[in-house]
């Protein structure tokens, strides 16, 4: 018995070892707070591994762990209310990665913030997570086709306000 | 699209790992403390238990001291802490299960504090096993060498189904249902007494192995409870040898709630010469 779950663990560690990163950084860009993104991602791994199936019967633990961290975080937003912006000055951080992270958090929700909440999540994935449509659609729980379309429809909006530059391709 | 794309992002905190490996050692053993801790009304839900067959002939009178027993089985959530102390027919360097022939009555301590994280050790002259949480201890006093493996390891062997309820509940369960087993229900002005007689279990076809622990002998196991607290209050195991009953395990005193020192429950012992066992001649399990 003892044994069985000591094997689960090991395999666990290397799960979160491959992950957590991704993982941290998708929650972050999403909460906008270390303290609270260190929680989702440590409540959703404590969650995959109580439940038994998990382990065993995931195909793609990569997409079903960032589909568990992108409800986390919408739950987490439902009971908090919509993020409020400050200035970088006024939030204690504990070191300049933290700082720095903090600033380009902000700068992409102002970059995104005329955008209706599915555009600008579709764009996150894509930019700030580094997702395709497909990795993207699943995480979304919707059509391949639908996620192009909200993407062009954000990329048309920014480029008319003149946030972004350039060309875009899907 | 340089403008979307974070020029850095964060990376998951050092600490973030070992969190979440603690958090799930953490729940195992609290589920274990939620097992360990109903082991203190072992003798009330035994007596649940065993008596099922008894309800069926059994009047309301009866069924409602066993439904009154059923209860009691929570009662125990509520301990902070329990001592008991014990003596067993073995040699102080023995398996904590192992009954000898050659052995004394040997006295035995057994210590929980079941604040969170909950802890617990058991000692005897030459042999100390505890658990600190996240590992489990033995170790023998006189070569002054120990064992470790992470968890709750199994160093309590064929004792362990008398720490852990659910196994001991599972293994009374089978002999209710076995037609070696008798058992008898006995209520007194303030404690209710039960008592088990079974037969050896085993494979004692060259008789070698018969007696070595009290599950592998013919025995009688008598648990006393507090009829009001519902809490054992002793416990005594018997094994039948040439036709007698013989003491192999008696409870001394049975504490719940004493203060206890949590530091020194979980305190390397001392071995013969006096020092403190060393962490480094640990056997890593």
């Amino acid at each position: 018995m003892f044994k069985i779950i000591k094997n689960k663990i090991n395999e666990l560690e290397s799960i979160i070892e491959e992950h957590q990163n991704q993982l941290f950084s998708f929650a972050f860009f999403r909460v906008g707070s270390y303290h609270t993104a260190q929680d989702i991602v440590q409540d959703v791994f404590l969650k995959f591994f109580q439940n038994k199936k998990t382990l065993t019967s995931v195909k793609n633990v990569k997409t079903y762990l960032l589909k568990s961290i992108a409800n986390a975080c919408m739950d987490y937003q439902r009971k908090n209310g919509k993020i409020k912006m400050v200035d970088i000055e006024c939030i204690n951080v504990a070191n300049d990665e933290e700082k720095i992270c903090m600033a380009e958090f902000i700068r992409i929700e102002d970059l995104l913030s005329e955008l209706p909440a599915e555009q600008s999540e579709v764009i996150k994935l894509k930019f700030v997570d580094g997702l395709n449509f497909v990795e993207s659609a699943e995480i979304l729980n919707m059509s391949v086709n639908t996620i192009k379309s909200r993407y062009r429809y954000a990329m048309d909006k920014l480029k008319q306000t003149h946030k972004i530059k350039g060309e875009y391709y899907e | 699209m340089n403008e979307i794309t974070p020029k850095m992002k964060p990376s998951a905190p050092l600490s973030l790992k070992k969190n979440i490996i603690n958090k799930i050692k953490m729940e195992k053993n609290k589920m274990k403390t939620l097992m360990i801790k109903r082991l203190l009304a072992t003798a009330a839900s035994l007596a649940a238990l065993l008596t099922v067959p008894f309800v069926f002939t059994a009047n309301n009178e009866a069924k409602a001291a066993i439904r009154f027993l059923g209860k009691s089985i929570n009662k125990s959530d509520n301990l902070k802490t329990m001592e008991v102390k014990f003596l067993m027919q073995t040699t102080p360097n023995e398996n904590f299960d192992a009954i000898r022939d050659d052995g004394n009555m040997l006295e035995h301590t057994f210590t929980i504090s079941f604040e969170n994280p909950h802890i617990w050790r058991l000692e005897k002259s030459g042999r100390t096993s505890l658990f600190d949480a996240v590992n489990s201890y033995s170790w023998l006093k006189q070569l002054g060498i120990g064992m470790m493996a992470p968890g709750i390891a199994e160093f309590f062997g064929d004792f362990e189904k008398f720490l852990d309820p659910q196994n001991l509940l599972r293994h009374e369960q089978q002999l209710a249902k076995n037609d070696g087993s008798e058992i008898a229900m006995q209520e007194t002005g303030s404690q209710i007494i039960l008592t088990i007689k079974s037969k050896a279990k085993g494979d004692f076809t060259n008789d070698y192995l018969k007696n070595s622990s009290i599950m592998a002998s013919d025995n009688k196991r008598i648990y006393t409870f507090d009829k009001e607290t519902k809490l054992l209050q002793a416990m005594l195991v018997q094994i039948l040898y040439k036709n007698e009953y013989h003491t192999v395990f008696e409870t001394t005193s049975i504490l719940y709630n004493i203060p206890v020192d949590r530091e020194k429950l979980t305190e390397r012992p001392v071995n013969k010469n006096g020092q403190r066992c060393m962490t480094h001649q640990i056997i890593r399990l």
